[in-house]
């Protein structure tokens, strides 16, 4: 049994769930309401965000990037070609995540506010560096992605505080990029393991980079730094690569679960680090 | 805790008073005795629960009712508000894509709302808009002939 | 003869129902007062209870009834009665309904279910089907010796085996010894979930007289009726059981599941309906699943490849109850060696208690399971002769003049191996090499093709009996009655089709009155075993033959010719020889005479079927001349893209040719092909349950136990039907139903080992264990 409230504005929504200490954020309902469930997680209170007007929207920054709303689905997301244009690499990773419906009602802010270490949107925006801007009594603050995760299920928000933007820097805007992602099932499943392999910028015969990062593989979705090192500037050759991956399989500190053991998340962030950025590879040299 | 909501359910208006904690699923089923809404799984993870929001797929499970305060809901009892069936239901007899049924609703209000945004539908296209809906019996081979068939049967 | 119904793709006649939701099925119906019921399940392996107290739970506001297994000491149990409705003293798996709750809302069933309080006391939980089978095993149930139980199941007095079928056919040892090549191998397929989308459901009301009525979810509404009867001490008379549309049951809503607690409760309700409804969690594990089996197979073959003699052994994890599990050991007896002509066998099909979740009937009863084993066996036993495993299997498989497992002769009438075998090999171009022409393969990507066969008989007692009637109305139209269940199938459209066309009459003309209540229906033993269109289809042909013979015999009258002379065309009784023809309406309910007199009455039939032939198996020998009703044949060719990197494959087609006898409804025949190689192909790759170390279920809801999406599917699958009449089928008609979900598996991993050179003996290949499999090999991209 839990109350419901709509408040219009952050202030409005932040006064709320600062004075029920027992109340959720809602977004799009999709991990929070099966939380509610299966007993994961109680609430006394849910407190929708969904008619604040400045959590809506997809918006260019002037700074060539993009900021997305709270409330924006994950489908609102993959229909925008700004996005598409600019973030590849986030539109690869987001089509995959569940399925066509929940991705109605599922947003990105609540992917991130869940915390999961599988979650999917992670990595393509920890190679974007991006941030998120949390809004609380005490104000607004812009944190880090890579700041925001502390463990499964645990973020940098503070009691009263919501998550109402995210910010995605134009420093990588069009930069080819890609998402490896292994599950059980072709939909509608979660993620074994997560790559999401960035690299630019695009100028032919120009310098390049890679950024790196997984999801499902550690407490958090994480950088590979390690193979990000071993990969270097330029455009790696197979044997690097292969360095590149086996670094990467050897970074990164999976779980054994009913979903995959140990071993074959190792093996398939190896596996898909080095497809995903051989099709960037493929891209960067046109 | 109740909640009033005004909602459009099958073309018509409601205002109706809703615990804030019910489903969407259950608000349906059991207030409004529209059980073509099925109950599958309760977690979105099987699609016989998904009715259109504004003309687009969600699974009811996964809202709640209060969500639904000024939105329009389709179920599939009002696929065919006039007693004409709706070409995707015709489509469905024809190439024997029931079985059990048990997932038909879902599985049509999905096919609905992809053929409304794309009415040309590639492969890709369908199997996106259906891979949230699971069947156990079909295989899935005749939904997709039905659905195929109407797409291309489509002059506009 | 030709058919004007009979094989035509006719539309199905529940499926305006289905497409408009107005389909009613068990969650749908409301009856006023109903009281919601929950379940107390137990959190333990194998414990006793040494103290349970529901004091609490009964004072929550709202609670009417509270219900623990004292209150109902009554055994279930359809093959050998070792269940309680609840447990009394003794848990034997997670799951196990420990006390259920009665109330007017589900928060007050779910506070007073959270105020029951149990204490268990541990016992060591058996959760692998090895360990339990040892000589020195604890007992998970002591009473074995002397549980009631069918004629023809064989549990064994102090130990687990819950049933023993052997199979002891010519002299194996001596022909083993022959042999020039022996191959031996052990095969593994783990529980796994029927996973209907629609969970299991029961409505249970008791009337003042004490009569009960139960709506439920039931495949076999006749044996729920006998099961409730036999399990309250009640007469067959005083239990009406209702079945509205089942939205998948594929083996699980056979037998009775939840109707036992349902009815307990509503007959401490004071009249108010009961209403019980498994969540998914529930479905999952604490209902029925599907055995586990553990095979183990030696095959000897001669010097062409010839197979001489085998042994095999089949353990079967029944769970911690027979169940339906019990005859599946049976059923798994004696189709042993599969469809395979081998004159000496040695064979020992073993139902093990576990205390594990409860294995019953699924799909095919046991037979994906066995060939899982056999069929990979029979791909290896081909390698070792130097044959191609097409040709091996048509040197091997029955033909007329085979003899089968149990000693039967096998005829022409049985049904055609090889031309199912032919045909997939010709669909899916066996001796081509891969297709590459579609999509050029990627690196890592191998792809090689793989084939299988099928066989499979009806389960069922040799009695096992189907009614039908038919009842004209004035109009020329009738009512077709029956008690199939439809349960996706399409039972009513083909039993529509078996009428109208005996009947000369049209589709329009018969109106399908299915879903059964057990005080106005017909009779039918269980919809299970692929057996409907067969016993069914046989009942109505015997009802409507009688119809148009009364017709006819009124008619003759009319017209003054003989009886064969009259025909029925659509709403016509037509005079063949003088080529005259009047309404039919005028003849079904007494035809009357320009003088006011009448011909003949009401044209209407209550006929029934039951097979009278079928011999019992010998206990010592399992031998019989003919111990099923039928059989059913056939292959199916995959062809299959392994990507050696992750382990992850891709079906690129399917060809699957059954012998269906003669195939009433060609649509609904392929929905039942392609729904059974998909059913197949998820268990191959996907499904799996999975259990800790105290037996508590891992993967318990949709989130991490998958079943297909429409992205698993094949790229392509090709349904091919080769049509050998079955002499006493309906209009040569065959049950292929569960046949269509067997080989898969077993074709998928043929081709796997064709494309890698590895041999996967467990199920399922899923992705990681593709990869791992690969990897210990050494195998890369």
């Amino acid at each position: 049994m839990f109350d419901y409230l709509l408040p219009t504005t952050v202030a409005e929504a932040c006064g709320y769930l600062a004075a029920h200490p027992q109340a959720q954020p809602l977004l799009g309902g999709t991990d929070l309401l099966v939380q509610l469930r299966n007993g994961k997680r109680q609430a006394d209170c849910l407190v929708d965000l969904k008619a604040i007007p400045e959590l809506a929207g997809i918006t260019a920054t002037d700074d060539g990037g993009v900021a997305l709303g709270a409330r924006v689905t994950l489908n609102e997301i993959l229909a925008s070609p700004l996005v598409a244009e600019r973030y590849p690499v986030l539109t690869d990773a987001l089509r995959r995540v569940a399925a066509y419906p929940v991705r109605n009602r599922a947003t990105l802010a609540g992917n991130l506010v869940n915390a999961s270490p599988a979650a999917d949107s992670a990595p393509p925006l920890l190679v974007l560096d991006a941030a998120v801007e949390l809004s609380g009594p005490a104000g607004s603050r812009t944190v880090p992605l890579a700041e925001f995760f502390l463990g499964p299920g645990r973020t940098a928000l503070q009691p009263g505080e919501i998550l109402t933007k995210v910010l995605i820097p134009g420093t990588f805007a069009t930069w080819p990029g890609a998402y490896g992602r292994q599950a059980r099932r072709r939909a509608l499943d979660l993620a074994i393991v997560g790559v999401a392999v960035l690299g630019g910028p695009p100028r032919p015969g120009g310098p390049v980079s890679w950024r790196l990062a997984a999801c499902a593989v550690a407490p958090t979705p994480v950088r590979l730094r390690a193979a990000e090192a071993e990969l270097g500037a330029g455009l790696p050759d197979d044997a690097r690569l292969l360095r590149a991956a086996a670094l990467a399989a050897a970074e990164v500190h999976p779980l054994s679960d009913v979903r995959s053991s140990e071993e074959y998340r190792r093996a398939m962030v190896e596996l898909h680090l080095r497809r995903t950025v051989q099709a960037v590879r493929q891209q960067l040299e046109g | 805790m109740h909640k009033t909501i005004t909602l459009k359910v099958n073309g018509s208006l409601e205002t109706v008073s809703v615990p804030a904690d019910r489903r969407l699923l259950a608000f349906l089923r059991e207030d409004l005795q529209l059980t073509g809404v099925k109950r599958g799984c309760g977690e979105g993870e099987c699609g016989t629960c998904v009715v259109l929001l504004d003309g687009e797929p969600v699974n009811s499970c996964l809202m709640l009712a209060v969500e639904a305060d000024g939105r329009e809901i389709t179920t599939v009892e009002g696929l065919a508000p006039s007693g004409r069936l709706h070409p995707l239901q015709e489509a469905f007899i024809r190439h024997h894509g029931v079985q059990c049924g048990f997932c038909t609703p879902g599985m049509l209000l999905s096919a609905t709302a992809l053929l409304q945004r794309s009415p040309h539908p590639s492969d890709e296209e369908i199997l996106t808009a259906l891979e949230g809906n699971l069947c156990r019996c079909t295989g899935y081979t005749q939904i997709l002939a039905a659905i195929r068939d109407v797409a291309d049967s489509r002059t506009t | 003869m030709a058919h004007r119904l009979i094989g035509q793709d006719v539309a199905r006649v529940d499926a305006l129902e289905k497409v408009t939701g107005a389909a009613r099925y068990i969650e749908d119906l409301v009856l006023p007062g109903t009281l919601v019921a929950r379940v107390l399940r137990s959190p333990k392996a194998h414990a006793l209870i040494r103290r349970l107290d529901t004091r609490r739970a009964r004072e929550v506001p709202g609670v009417r009834a509270v219900i623990t297994g004292p209150d109902f000491p009554f055994h279930v149990g359809i093959y050998m009665v070792d269940q309680t409705i609840f447990a009394l003293e003794r848990v034997r798996y997670v799951g196990e309904p420990v006390a259920a709750v009665a109330a007017t809302t589900a928060e007050a069933a779910e506070q007073a279910l959270r105020l029951i309080e149990v204490e268990y006391e541990d016992l060591p939980a058996l959760l692998d089907v090895e360990e339990a089978a040892r000589p020195d095993a604890p007992l998970i149930h002591p009473g074995i010796g002397d549980y009631p139980h069918a004629g023809y199941i064989h549990p064994r007095a102090n130990s687990n085996v819950a049933n023993h079928f052997k199979v002891r056919k010519g002299d194996t040892a001596a022909a083993m010894a022959q042999a020039v090549h022996v191959i031996e191998n052990r095969f593994r397929v783990p529980q796994v979930q029927h996973v209907p989308l629609e969970t299991h459901g029961v409505i249970a009301r008791q009337d003042p007289a004490g009569r009960i009525t139960v709506w439920s979810s039931a495949q076999s509404p006749f044996t729920v009726r006998s099961l409730l009867a036999n399990c309250f001490g009640t007469k067959l008379q005083d239990i009406r059981v209702i079945a509205p549309y089942v939205g998948g049951g594929f083996g699980c809503k056979a037998g009775i599941n939840l109707e036992p607690i349902a009815v307990a409760l509503a007959t401490r309700t004071g009249g108010r309906p009961v209403k019980l409804i498994a969540s998914r969690e529930e479905e999952t594990y604490a209902i029925v699943v599907r055995q586990g089996l553990r095979a183990h197979i030696k095959t000897g073959l001669d010097q062409s490849g010839r197979i001489l003699a085998e042994e095999i052994e089949y353990l079967w994890d029944c769970g911690a109850y027979a169940g339906y599990g019990v005859n599946i050991v049976r059923a798994s007896g004696y189709t042993l060696a599969g469809a395979y002509d081998i004159p000496n066998l040695h064979g020992d099909s073993l139902g093990i208690y576990t205390n594990r979740p409860v294995g019953s009937a699924y799909r095919g009863f046991g037979m994906q399971e066995i060939h899982w084993a056999v069929e990979q066996q029979m791909d290896l036993c081909a390698r070792a002769a130097g044959l191609d495993p097409l040709q091996f299997r048509l040197l091997n498989g029955w033909r007329a003049g085979s003899t089968t497992t149990t000693g039967q002769v096998v005829t022409a009438g049985t049904g055609r191996l090889d031309l199912c075998l032919e045909a997939v090999a010709a669909e899916i171009g066996w001796h081509d090499p891969p297709a590459q022409d579609t999509r050029p393969l990627l690196p890592g990507r191998r792809r090689a093709k793989g084939i299988a066969c099928a066989v499979k008989a009806p389960a069922m007692p040799n009695n096992a009996g189907s009614g039908a009637t038919i009842r004209f109305n004035e109009d020329g139209t009738c009512f077709l009655l029956f008690s199939g269940m439809e349960i996706g199938q399409g039972v009513g459209t083909v039993l529509a089709q078996i009428a109208a066309e005996t009947l000369g009459i049209g589709m329009d003309q018969v109106k399908v009155m299915g879903l059964p209540d057990t005080d106005y229906s017909p009779y039918e033993w269980q919809t299970v075993a692929s057996r409907i269109t067969w016993s069914d289809g046989n009942a109505v042909r015997a009802a409507a033959r009688d119809c148009l013979t009364q017709i006819q015999t009124i008619a003759s009258q009319v017209f003054d010719v003989a009886p064969d002379e009259i025909a029925v065309d659509g709403r016509l009784v037509v005079d063949q020889r003088n080529r005259k023809a009047l309404p039919l309406e005028r003849f079904v309910h007494g035809y009357a005479r320009p003088d006011g007199t009448v011909i003949g009455g009401i044209v209407s039939s209550c006929s029934t079927f039951v097979p009278q032939d079928i011999i019992h198996l010998d206990p010592e020998t399992g031998q019989s001349p003919k111990p099923v009703a039928s059989w059913t044949l056939g292959a199916q060719a995959v062809e299959v893209e392994v990507d050696v990197g992750t382990g992850e494959l891709t079906i690129l087609k399917v060809a699957a040719a059954y012998d269906a006898g003669q195939v009433i409804n060609r649509g609904t025949a392929l929905g039942q092909l392609y729904g059974g190689v998909v059913q197949g192909l998820s268990a191959g790759v996907l499904e799996e349950l999975v259990l800790d170390g105290t037996g508590r279920t891992l993967n318990p809801s949709l989130t991490d136990y998958k079943i297909a999406t429409v992205r698993d599917i094949p790229q392509q699958t090709v349904g091919l039907f080769v049509e050998t009449p079955q002499e006493d089928g309906p209009f040569g008609a065959r049950g292929i139903g569960e046949h269509t979900m067997i080989p898969t598996p077993a074709a998928i991993a043929n081709a796997v080992h064709e494309a890698t050179g590895v041999r996967i003996r467990s199920l399922p290949l899923s992705t990681e264990n593709v990869f791992l499999a690969l990897r210990a090999a050494g195998v890369k991209e």
